[in-house]
């Protein structure tokens, strides 16, 4: 991605899943094209707020106890007692899906990890070429042809859609044997924990870097749902498919956009250049004259540095005074008195 | 004076220097469509290796050539504000490239921090019905699963450049796009600017 690199996106997609099928299952249509309906987006938006209140408030300084107290270890083992308890619902949706050999490889990794995995805690089957795969009964509703519905966000649940997203997390819930631990609240505890410790590194990423984490979170579920339902197969020509009439029908701006790239690179190559310049002089001029370019050298790299820091300099003064203005917004406001 | 001595006191100019040769054995304009992805790529590891030695700004002068060289960032920004772009003015239009460009250098600067074995390795290649080039690859972490990178590629001009890269089935411009146009449709392209800005200082200082 621009700018996100394969262990975060692999960690994303990890999130996901243990976020939204481990208690809820979502969404995706099974058309080519991903149109993301989202009619209920004030509510959603309310609803995402809600949420994001509680994980700060109640979630996370959970998972914080839990991830200080408990070693890495330890949350390994648990994260795969609960991965390969989930294989279960794997192995029926398998099986609804029609995928018969994966059926048949993903009984074999629980049968493996619950017996020489001791209850699942290590993930034997992992050496032996049997990989975890990720089925639920929203992609099977999927594979089936029921459309995504509009997107929801729900409670407590976090994203999902209406016509594969609810039904399939009910379906889920029935199909997972943690559901029918009432006797041991701890371990329904625990799993959610974990669910929610696993899905930490990717929460914060969303958090620090989308503009509109809503959107965002949006956007890469449907998506990620849709790349599920199909396995992947033609997920990239389905997606070349849906832009490339944007990329390549409106040609009509390149000049004015090559125009503009050649106007920004030009300043950094004009740098460049005066650098090679100066640092192929230096070569070939004699080793003698070493104080003048010491100074020419002294002189770029304060210049070098200053530009770096300068535009980020620009960068932090617009902030600022942003924030300022906020702040002289919210002073001006008038009061509950001033009302009166 | 010795090149040693040069190396130590100037290491700074010596990055960007290499940098330009770089640049200059690496012209795009005959490259294929999987050799511009494959120089991105190793330019990336490059940059991943030189990890907290680097520091923020090392890397950030390393992944703004390779990004420069390999993606049209000026296309990729027109289209992640969609039909709001015939709207803005031309000052407008050159801000808007400016710090989505930045954004994109800060990002892989602040992401891409550290290096632990991964490789990049080609699977194949596709045209698409109006003539542009998907590069299937495999981004390869040692002990965890791999993760398919797929490259859309436009030619340019004489260079294909990326138009889009979609790891694990999530678009990146079908993302962006959707990020961008909500933000610009509710809090307008001041605010976007804001945010975009935002970032880019915040990734700079959590490196």
């Amino acid at each position: 991605m621009f700018g996100l690199n394969g262990r975060q996106w692999r960690v994303i997609s990890h999130a996901f899943v243990v976020l939204f099928c481990f208690f809820v299952v979502g969404c995706a249509t099974t058309e080519k094209k991903v149109a993301v309906e989202d009619p209920y987006e004030d509510f959603n938006r309310g609803v995402y707020t809600f949420n994001q209140g509680i994980d700060d408030y109640i979630s996370q300084p959970i998972v914080t106890v839990y991830d200080t107290v408990t070693p890495d270890f330890l949350q390994q083992g648990v994260g795969n007692f609960f991965t390969n308890l989930n294989n279960v619902q794997v192995v029926i949706n398998d099986l609804l899906q029609g995928k018969i050999q994966q059926g048949t490889k993903d009984t074999g990794r629980f049968a493996i990890n619950s017996t020489l995995g001791v209850f699942g805690l290590f993930d034997v089957a992992k050496y032996v070429g049997l990989q975890q795969n990720e089925e639920d009964f929203g992609q099977t509703l999927g594979v089936w042809g029921v459309p995504a519905g509009p997107y929801l966000v729900l409670p407590f649940l976090g994203p999902s859609t209406l016509f594969q997203g609810v039904p399939g997390a009910t379906v889920d819930v029935l199909s997972n044997p943690i559901s029918y631990a009432t006797a041991l609240p701890l371990v329904q505890v625990l799993s959610a924990v974990n669910a929610r410790s696993e899905a930490e590194e990717s929460l914060d990423f969303i958090d620090k870097s989308a503009l509109d984490p809503y959107t965002f979170t949006r956007e890469a579920y449907m998506q990620w749902r849709q790349h599920l339902i199909t396995d992947g197969k033609g997920a990239a020509q389905a997606s070349f498919d849906e832009l490339e009439d944007e990329i390549f029908a409106d040609e009509s701006d390149d000049l004015e956009l090559d125009a503009l790239e050649r106007e920004l690179n030009a300043s950094v190559e004009e740098v460049q250049e005066l650098v090679f310049s100066t640092e192929r002089a230096e070569f070939v001029e004699d080793a003698d004259d070493d104080s003048e370019v010491d100074r020419t050298l002294d002189l770029l790299e304060v210049e070098l540095k200053k530009s770096a820091t300068e535009g980020l300099a620009i960068l932090e003064k617009n902030n600022q005074e942003r924030e300022m203005n906020r702040v002289g917004e919210l002073a001006d406001a008038p009061s509950p008195v001033d009302l009166d | 004076m010795s090149v040693g001595w040069v190396f130590f006191r100037y290491k700074y100019l010596f990055f960007l220097v290499l940098s330009c040769f770089v640049c200059a054995v690496n012209a795009t304009e005959d490259m294929t469509a999987k050799d511009v992805v494959s120089t991105f790529q190793l330019r990336l590891i490059d940059a991943m290796s030189g990890g907290s030695a680097l520091g923020f700004d090392g890397r950030y002068s390393k992944v703004e050539v390779a990004v420069r060289e390999s993606h049209h960032l000026a296309k990729i920004a027109r289209i992640v504000v969609g039909k709001q772009w015939r709207k803005l003015t031309k000052a407008q239009k050159k801000l808007l490239v400016d710090r989505f460009s930045q954004l994109i250098f800060s990002s892989y600067a602040k992401f891409f921090n550290e290096f632990s074995g991964e490789t990049f390795s080609y699977v194949s290649e596709e045209e698409t019905r109006r003539g542009g080039v998907i590069v299937h690859t495999l981004f390869e972490i040692p002990g965890d699963e791999d993760v398919k990178f797929d490259y859309m590629m436009k030619k340019n001009g004489d260079s294909w450049r990326i138009i889009n890269i979609i790891a694990n089935g999530v678009s990146d411009l079908a993302l962006k796009r959707s990020e961008y146009t909500d933000v610009l449709s509710r809090k307008g392209f001041d605010a976007l600017i804001g945010l975009m800005e935002q970032k880019i200082v915040s990734f700079s200082k959590e490196s």
